[in-house]
């Protein structure tokens, strides 16, 4: 933890770079549903639908790009094998990848709240404590999918980084973020409701609405984030053990 | 306490069809210092991998500090450490960051004191607050090796240490590490292309080809027996000669 809170010390364009992302997606996605709000009058959009649902989408999308990182600067700085020389165990590796996830979310994501409550006099917290049960749930998701990537970089090595970057993104379809499950083909939603964060954004978008707090969903998309999260651990010590067995903690960062 | 620090018995380790390291066995007694020898590709790296934990051997057994390296490596990695200038310190860090980086995760206490106390025996003062990236390659190796001394490990393990060094900063670099084993009793095993440094530091020589160990000896002994004036003719005569046993050949 202390070497990537150093490493972003010491980068300003990293930490703008953390910082520029999420907010510039607010800014965009507020006039969005300010612009839908306004012109289409429409009940069904009600004012700051959007403006949370990608608040809370970049929680996840921050939380899951910190854990890359957290592997990408060991990489990109060949100093994976020195780490592993260390008495530094594989957990607390997966620990400090969890928490350096949640570290760069809360710095990337604390600017784009507070643009929100500028530009668009919106506040995340007037969701309530229905907001910390939606963030719990989202870091799960970003904390698994940034193992998968992780173990897949150990297994793969730097070539697969690419995929890194991109991976997340083609969830966004299925995980309903901006609209219902509902309007899906039927199909696709038998797909979809095997993501967590459908469950989460149905629930905001209920709870919007004025309706209750689903904590039927909430329920169930944490159990599913459990048992994902569990199946990305063993992947990642897995990926730890076989990049051993193979020789590439000295040389992963190469290629 | 074992009179051994590291104790190798019948290691190999297999990249497919390809033997790396085959069948190799040696132990070095506390308190000494040794080199492994060989040419490129000879097997030096993996064996020194796979004492520090770094990679798992196809078949036989490592102990480091009386410790099995495959099942208690935590038990000795604290206890030891590690210099290579093929392996990087984070660059965008300033030397001080990555000495307290490394200093923690040893789990040392008093991680400030013995930074600064390290800093003025290796030189290190005036570049300490300076991103490694902007080191010269000399400065690099002199951190890294501070890195390695943080935990005043039992046993060091050393790839290269004096690479990239001027002739005046390696020899007083060779000087502080014979002192530092002879103080502590530390025990090291150092990998090494300068033969000098080899004759001037070591009380053992490992000579390895193609995955085996095809010598081993004093440095004085193994003068005698290939009837050479310097540890580079013998390496030549070694990594020259063909099959095994051909190391034994006499000019």
């Amino acid at each position: 933890m202390l070497r990537h809170f150093y490493t972003l010390r010491g980068a300003p364009f990293r930490l703008i770079s953390l910082i520029y992302w999420p907010l510039l997606d607010t800014i965009v996605w507020g006039y969005m549903n300010r612009f839908m709000v306004a012109r289409t009058g429409m009940a069904l959009v009600s004012p700051g639908v959007l403006i949370a649902a990608v608040l809370l989408w970049e929680v996840m999308l921050r939380v899951q790009m910190g854990a890359l990182f957290a592997l990408l600067e060991e990489f990109w700085s060949r100093n994976l094998g020195q780490l592993f020389v260390s008495p530094l165990r594989s957990g607390e590796f997966l620990v400090s990848i969890m928490l350096n996830g949640l570290m760069r979310m809360v710095i990337g994501v604390t600017p784009a709240v507070i643009g929100a409550m500028i530009c668009f006099d919106y506040s995340i917290f007037s969701l309530g404590p229905p907001l910390l049960l939606f963030v719990i749930n989202l870091v799960l998701t970003g904390w698994w999918i940034g193992l998968l990537i992780v173990a897949m970089l150990l297994r793969f090595g730097q070539a697969a980084e690419e995929l890194g970057w991109t991976a997340v993104f083609g969830i966004v379809p299925l995980a309903c973020v901006y609209y219902p499950v509902a309007i899906l083909p039927l199909w696709l939603q038998h797909v979809a409701w095997a993501l967590p964060p459908v469950y989460v954004f149905e629930s905001l978008r209920a709870l919007m609405a004025g309706g209750a707090l689903r904590l039927d969903l909430l329920a169930e998309g944490f159990l599913l984030n459990l048992a994902y999260f569990i199946f990305a651990a063993a992947l990642f010590f897995s990926a730890i053990r076989a990049a051993r067995r193979e020789g590439r903690l000295l040389h992963l960062g190469e290629f | 306490m074992t009179e051994n620090a590291i104790h190798v018995r019948n290691l190999t380790k297999r990249f497919g069809a390809v033997a790396a390291v085959e069948n190799i066995s040696f132990a070095i007694r506390r308190g000494v210092i040794v080199a492994l020898l060989g040419g490129n590709g000879a097997g030096k790296t993996t064996t020194l991998s796979m004492l520090l934990g770094l990679l798992l051997p196809t078949s036989g057994d490592v102990e480091v500090l009386g410790c099995n390296m495959l099942t208690e490596r935590y038990k000795a990695l604290p206890r030891m450490n590690f210099s290579s200038p093929y392996v990087n310190l984070p660059p965008a860090l300033t030397a001080w960051e990555n000495l307290t980086v490394y200093g923690r995760l040893y789990g040392l206490k008093n991680v400030r004191q013995r930074i600064e106390e390290l800093a003025e025996r290796l030189e290190l003062t005036a570049f300490l607050r300076r991103p490694v990236a902007t080191l010269s390659a000399g400065q690099k190796t002199r951190v890294s090796l501070a890195k390695s001394l943080l935990n005043a490990p039992e046993v060091l393990i050393l790839d290269e240490p004096t690479a990239s060094l001027d002739p005046d900063t390696a020899d007083w670099v060779r000087a502080y590490l014979q002192a530092y084993c002879a103080e502590r009793g530390a025990t090291m095993l150092l990998a090494s292309h300068h033969m000098g440094e080899v004759e001037r530091l070591c009380g053992h020589v490992l000579m390895m080809k193609e995955g085996r160990i095809v010598d081993e000896g004093s440095p004085a002994a193994l003068l005698a027996r290939y009837g050479r004036d310097n540890l580079e003719d013998v390496f030549l005569d070694i990594a020259r000669a063909r099959g095994e046993g051909a190391g034994h050949a006499v000019a």
